[in-house]
């Protein structure tokens, strides 16, 4: 498995920028979920420590962390670019052969497809870094697998991007239980668990549970004629058609989802004679069955129930996520199906052509906007100030002129600093997934308690009740933002998971990391190692 | 022949499904349909709570 010439890389830069060219540029790219800002706040429910479910932990916390010492726009152009990058790359790696453009053809399935697309366009560049490790992390895996010294401290690196999210995490753990094989099972499990422990343990802590609502309506969806299934067999069918690749309409998809799925198919029982690929086959069938549970027969009632009365099982929400599985041994099978022919790159140029709409960050999708001046204004007042900040109009997502109209999530909570309370339930279709946030249902009911300052963010649809700002003290007024401090306010006691086990999960997860670090890049390793381990 | 076969249903599929997808996007890209709201002198109305996506 050795790279084989700068073709590859060159490849691999090369659709990186040509996905995301345009998000070079100065400022910060704004849809849906992501939201990157100059100097995000380090704050306890970044690291799994407040009153909400930890949906954005540890990646909010490493995100904190990092923008104290790197802008955020810079951090953000680095992590989006990583994901397209590091993805084809790695995918390209795995396939052991002396090919080129077996490599490229692994490379661009893997990096240049639906999955990658709607989920960059939906902002969820977390699951996108998890996604782009995987075939690193099989790379550690095959390695542990084949006795390899000290393998394990690969693995931990390269899932590193992964578990800077909960899906990330269970993604790269799949992966590594699936390439290191059963002998190797409790120390990947082990690993797992350790690197894991920062969203789990604060999670298990919490008394929450999700809506069983969100099932339905983050199930996966029909982009075409081929319905949900071969929408998902095609790495596609997220819930939301508002970021789907127009493309995806194509009628020729499903026929062309098929033949290449069968291509994938044959490759893998080529594959198989040189890597013990059928496990990772395996575990991309159950990736797609995850996928679609919800648009089975029963699926609906069977994840609700769950839902409802397992803690964690909101995991299963937006199930289409987990089809993530598939596309490797996807991208992996179809580059050695091509190996024989002559005209390899062909089929490169095929899966660029069948989603042409990815190219330029999504054909103006993806554009780097700057944060009107009213922002870091309000920033400089609440600096070293006490109370917690309600943001109003109440809607978890945001339109702003600035930005184009496009929905964003509301950058209020990334951009002050302190705790800041947003209204964390979503409506989906008109239809209401309620939120997790004890605290944001006591605002929705009108409650101020515990607030000192609020928030008013101008034009975004949404109204605000007049009588409410009345009995407040006006401390800024913005052409975009408008800050009124609540008189006589009193902090409210911390509600969330205890302390002392959220810690300790972090200082295991930082010492398996830290630890890891010392084997590979200090002299330690090597002394302890009898082998050279290359 | 075969190789033969499986590179005509490459470039057949590629023609296809890449000639197909840019008459989709042109037909369908977010700019044109805003263009057109314009042109028409609609003006899109917001609703009250943003929602997350539609289905």
């Amino acid at each position: 498995m050795r790279p084989n010439g700068p073709k590859l890389y060159a490849t691999c830069a090369m659709l990186a920028l040509a996905a995301l060219a345009p998000v070079l540029r100065p400022g910060y790219v704004l849809v849906y979920d992501m939201v990157f800002t100059p100097e995000q706040p380090v704050n306890a429910a970044a690291f799994g420590l407040g009153d909400a479910l930890p949906r954005a932990v540890p990646v909010d916390a490493v995100v904190a962390l990092a923008t104290q010492v790197v802008p955020g726009q810079l951090l953000q152009k680095l992590a989006l670019l990583a994901i397209v990058f590091a993805g084809a790359l790695g995918a390209g790696l795995l396939v052991p052969t002396d090919k080129t453009g077996v490599r490229i053809v692994a490379a661009v399935a893997y990096s240049w497809n639906a999955y990658v697309a709607e989920r960059l366009f939906i902002g969820h560049w977390t699951l996108l870094l998890g996604y782009a490790a995987l075939p690193w992390v099989a790379m550690a895996g095959l390695r542990m697998r084949a006795g390899e010294p000290h393998a394990w401290t690969r693995l931990v690196l390269a899932s590193l991007p992964a578990v800077l999210s909960a899906p990330g995490g269970l993604l790269a753990l799949g992966t590594a239980l699936a390439t290191a094989g059963r002998r190797k099972a409790w120390q990947v499990m082990a690993i797992g668990v350790v690197l894991n422990a920062p969203w789990w343990v604060p999670s298990v802590l919490h008394d929450g549970l999700s809506d069983p609502a969100g099932v339905e309506a983050f199930s996966a969806r029909g982009e075409n004629w081929g319905g949900p299934v071969l929408s998902v067999l095609g790495l596609g069918g997220i819930w939301n058609a508002e970021v789907v690749p127009v493309s995806r309409a194509n009628p020729a998809l499903p026929v062309l989802t098929v033949l290449l799925l069968g291509a994938a198919v044959l490759g893998l029982r080529e594959l198989s004679k040189r890597l013990p690929v059928w496990p990772l086959a395996g575990l991309g069938v159950l990736g797609a069955v995850l996928a679609l549970l919800a648009v089975l027969p029963g699926g609906v009632a069977v994840l609700e129930a769950l839902i409802e009365h397992v803690p964690g099982a909101g995991l299963l929400r937006d199930s289409q996520k987990w089809v993530a599985w598939l596309a490797l041994p996807f991208a992996i099978g179809l580059a050695v199906a091509v190996e024989r022919l002559r005209a390899r790159l062909l089929v490169a140029v095929l899966l660029l052509g069948l989603l042409p709409d990815l190219a330029w960050g999504g054909l103006g999708r993806l554009e780097p906007v700057h944060y009107p001046a009213d922002w870091a204004a309000v920033r400089e007042k609440l600096v070293d100030q006490p109370g917690d900040v309600a943001v109003y109009p109440l809607s978890a997502f945001r339109r702003f002129d600035w930005n184009d109209r496009r929905t964003q999530l509301d950058p209020a909570p990334r951009y002050l600093p302190g705790t800041t309370v947003v209204d964390d339930s979503l409506r989906v279709g008109g239809k209401v997934v309620a939120g997790e946030d004890p605290r944001a249902a006591r605002l929705r009911a009108g409650d101020l308690s515990g607030v000192g300052w609020v928030l008013v963010e101008h034009g975004t649809p949404g109204r605000v009740d007049e009588n409410l700002l009345a009995r407040l003290e006006k401390v800024h007024d913005g052409p975009d933002l408008a800050l009124y401090r609540v008189p006589g306010a009193v902090p409210d006691d911390p509600f969330g998971p205890p302390v002392a086990p959220v810690v300790l999960a972090w200082v295991a997860a930082g010492s398996l990391i830290g630890a890891s670090l010392l084997w590979r890049r200090l002299p330690v390793g090597r002394f302890a190692s009898p082998r050279h381990e290359e | 022949m075969e190789l033969v076969s499986v590179l005509v249903a490459i470039v057949a599929g590629a023609a296809l499904a890449g000639g197909v997808g840019v008459i989709v996007v042109e037909q369908n890209n977010p700019d044109k349909v805003v263009e057109q709201r314009i042109e028409q002198g609609q003006k899109a109305v917001e609703p009250e709570v943003l929602d997350y996506g539609s289905r």
